[in-house]
């Protein structure tokens, strides 16, 4: 085993003994992700509306009601549009959670449930993307709701539900046998002429009164559109953003831990006594480095890991992701072999490590995302290795970049971590005097 | 005999403190050599720069002939700092072991090693015990057995007795005087008299970076301390007409002597009652204080 590798696996050692350096480089950053995460995705307080797009072709007076009871919706942060490819772009793009397709022919109230000429269309469509299953059926059960308050306006009002059942005769009596069987023909129009008794009995346009929508009741008057959105380039939540920084934070608690190790054994005497050994100051360095770098990239599986296993993070570009890591995980390590060859006590090098640190943390994106960065601090951020670090991972978890696309963060990660590699190697060989 | 190690006119300046000036120094192969003096004395200087890891302004050290930055020399030679060099964090075996691997120990030679190195210290049941559970002891004889686990033929112990407590020191004696019986050389520094005279074959003397005197422990007290002092007192007032040697406080004599036996045999000759006689060999301290005007603990 090269003596690199010897030191290298020493320091791991070392470092998984040290509850306070798995604690920066493991626990804050997961701490730093999932609070963060939880306070941009609104998972502590009131869930917002779900923004829906309404295209009204129908443009009449059931169909002007019945958007009329959605946007009374609490629910629902309705917005009409012009066109239903409008409407598909918006939700595609992922602008709105879904839209709602009121047709043309389409009727409000009792007509809407029993008269609905097949032929005539009328028949509402819903469009979201197929994976979000939880908004998709509890969008349905709110368009079917608003269309069961059509229906009990009709019950509620005697006039209104006589001139929905005339209308729905008129269809009853068009319907050609093909469509519809004798049997189920003579049983509407004894359901109807019995619906027309309550309606003589029924007040006239009374208060209109909400009617609860029966489960699974109002399904043959919605259909379901899947539109796939195109999430790319796109963080899909909040933990994707917030997990690129919590894997930076965890390279840079590695880092300030190895930082002071190095001076750590200066001070207690183990340095001389690899100083006496026959193995090269470049090969002590390399060693601290790997270990630096090895104790960086499990942070970051781990962290990532828990990130898509338990918050749904997408990986958009593994490989992209794999050498975002593994460049950004160098490029702190050169950082972390700076700081170690400069400071003289360990106090110096922590202290020295977060004066440095911080401030490239937060021009860098480490406490505010680069997405909601103002113009001025984004162009400040591009002396920060987390800028680039952060773009890197970013890359391949949201951004979705090709290896063309992240070829400049990955090579000033890399030009970083070398030119910072060696300049910690020219200091520490000549600090031998 | 041929000098395992040997520094010609080192010269090391910090600033504007000279802490080492022009030492010379020749340490047969074999012998366990002393380098006794005060802190401050530039002892631990002098071994930084014959182990390499300090570059002397002036001057050359040799280990067995060759560079100290030579590999091949590096792995000849182990260092028990004057700290606790050793990862508190580890148990005893894996600081041994990672010691031993370091200097290029594999396979079975590192397994027998480590429980060389155990046993060394005196560790075999604490072998899976982190050092940090240790007592100050134990840790310093785990710091000797790390600077020996991969068999060293030049063994050099800053202060390696530190702030131990009297039977681990003389554990501490016992297994450096194991390796000296082995034919390790072994440079051992000290401002502890009775140390150096117990283990070394020679001792050199250090003050303000220079070396004041080399040689045994014998010729140097011969060289450098001077008389013997007998110290008598008195039973009753001596008979009328004896002159009395040395210096008299009241009923107490003190009689500095080259030949102490024959000084005492010259007093009962001459009548005098003796209720208690001492007699004092010059020692290291002495011969310090002779050559430098100071205590080694000034």
């Amino acid at each position: 085993m090269p003596p690199a590798l010897t030191i290298a696996l020493k320091d791991l050692r070392l470092f998984w003994r040290d509850r306070m350096a798995l604690f920066w480089s493991l626990a804050f950053p997961l701490m730093f992700g999932l609070f963060f995460g939880s306070i941009f995705g609104g998972d502590g307080g009131d869930r917002a509306a779900m923004a829906v797009a309404v295209v009204d072709e129908s443009d009449n007076e059931g169909s002007r009601a019945f958007v009329q009871r959605l946007r009374g919706s609490a629910s629902l942060e309705v917005d009409a549009v012009a066109s239903v490819e409008q409407a598909r772009a918006q939700v595609r793009k992922g602008e709105r959670v879904a839209y709602v397709r009121i047709p043309a022919g389409f009727e409000d109230g009792a007509i809407a449930m029993f008269g609905r000429d097949p032929d005539a269309g009328g028949v509402i469509e819903i469009g979201v993307d197929p994976a979000r299953t939880a908004e998709q059926g509890y969008l349905q059960g709110l368009v079917s709701q608003s269309l069961f308050q059509g229906l009990g306006r009709s019950f509620s009002d005697g006039a209104a539900m006589r001139r929905d059942l005339d209308q729905a005769r008129r269809q009853l009596a068009r319907a050609d046998d093909g469509a519809l069987s004798p049997a189920r023909r003579a049983a509407l129009g004894t359901l109807f002429d019995a619906l027309d008794d309550v309606g003589r009995t029924t007040p006239q346009a009374s208060p209109a009164s909400e009617t609860a929508a029966a489960p699974g009741f109002g399904e043959g008057m919605v259909t379901m559109a899947e539109v796939a959105r195109d999430e790319r380039g796109l963080p899909r939540s909040p933990y994707e953003i917030t997990f690129p920084s919590a894997i930076v934070w965890g390279l840079v608690g590695c880092a300030t831990a190895f930082a002071s190790s190095l001076v750590r054994e200066r001070t207690a005497g183990t340095l001389l006594r690899l100083q006496v050994a026959p193995i090269g100051r470049a090969q002590l360095l390399l060693g601290k480095g790997l270990a630096c770098f090895f104790a960086g990239i499990g942070s970051a599986v781990v962290l990532l890991a828990i990130g898509v296993l338990a918050l749904g993070v997408r990986v958009a570009a593994p490989g992209v992701l794999a050498a975002g890591i593994v460049l950004a995980a160098a490029c702190f390590t050169s950082v972390m072999m700076i700081m170690a060859v400069l400071g003289k006590t360990e106090a110096a090098v922590a202290g020295g490590s977060w004066v440095i640190l911080m401030p490239l943390a937060m021009i860098g994106g480490g406490m505010i995302p680069l997405v909601a960065m103002p113009s001025w601090m984004l162009t400040a951020s591009t002396v920060s290795p987390f800028r680039w670090s952060i773009l890197a991972i970013e890359g391949g978890i949201w951004r979705d970049l090709d290896a063309g696309d992240a070829a400049v963060p990955f090579a000033v990660l890399l030009g970083s971590a070398l030119v910072l590699y060696a300049l910690a190697a020219t200091i520490y060989a000549r600090s031998r005097s | 005999m041929a000098s395992m190690i040997e520094a010609t006119a080192l010269r090391k300046r910090f600033g504007s403190t000279e802490a080492v000036c022009g030492l010379d120094l020749a340490v047969a192969r074999g012998e366990t050599f002393g380098l006794l003096g005060p802190n401050g004395a530039g002892k631990s200087t002098t071994i930084h720069m014959l182990v390499g890891a300090l570059v002397p302004d002036t001057g050359d050290v040799r280990i067995d002939g060759r560079r100290a930055t030579d590999p091949e020399v590096r792995r000849s030679i182990g260092i028990a700092p004057q700290e606790l060099a050793i990862y508190d964090e580890l148990t005893a075996e894996e600081n041994l072991a990672f010691f031993a691997r370091v200097f290029g120990i594999r396979g079975e030679r590192l397994r027998e090693r480590v429980q060389w190195g155990l046993e060394f210290a005196r560790l075999v049941d604490r072998r899976r015990d982190r050092a940090r559970s240790f007592s100050g002891g134990m840790k310093r004889r785990l710091n000797l057995a790390c600077a020996a686990v991969h068999g060293p033929s030049v063994l050099l112990c800053d202060e390696p007795s530190v702030g131990v407590d009297p039977q681990s020191r003389n554990h501490l004696f016992e297994a450096i005087e194991r390796l000296a019986s082995e034919g390790c050389t072994i440079l051992y520094t000290t401002h502890y008299m009775e140390e150096a005279a117990r283990l070394c074959d020679r001792v050199g003397i250090m003050d303000r970076g220079r070396m004041l005197a080399v040689d045994t422990v014998d010729a140097l007290i011969a060289a450098h301390g001077g008389d013997a002092t007998v110290t008598v007192e008195l039973a009753s007032e001596p008979p009328e007409g004896v002159a009395l040697p040395g210096t008299r406080q009241g009923r107490t004599l003190a009689i500095p002597s080259a030949e102490p036996l024959r000084t005492v045999a010259e007093l009962g000759a001459a009548g005098l009652q003796v209720a208690r006689l001492t007699i004092e060999r010059p020692d290291l301290e002495r011969v310090f204080l002779h050559l430098t005007g100071r205590s080694l603990r000034d």
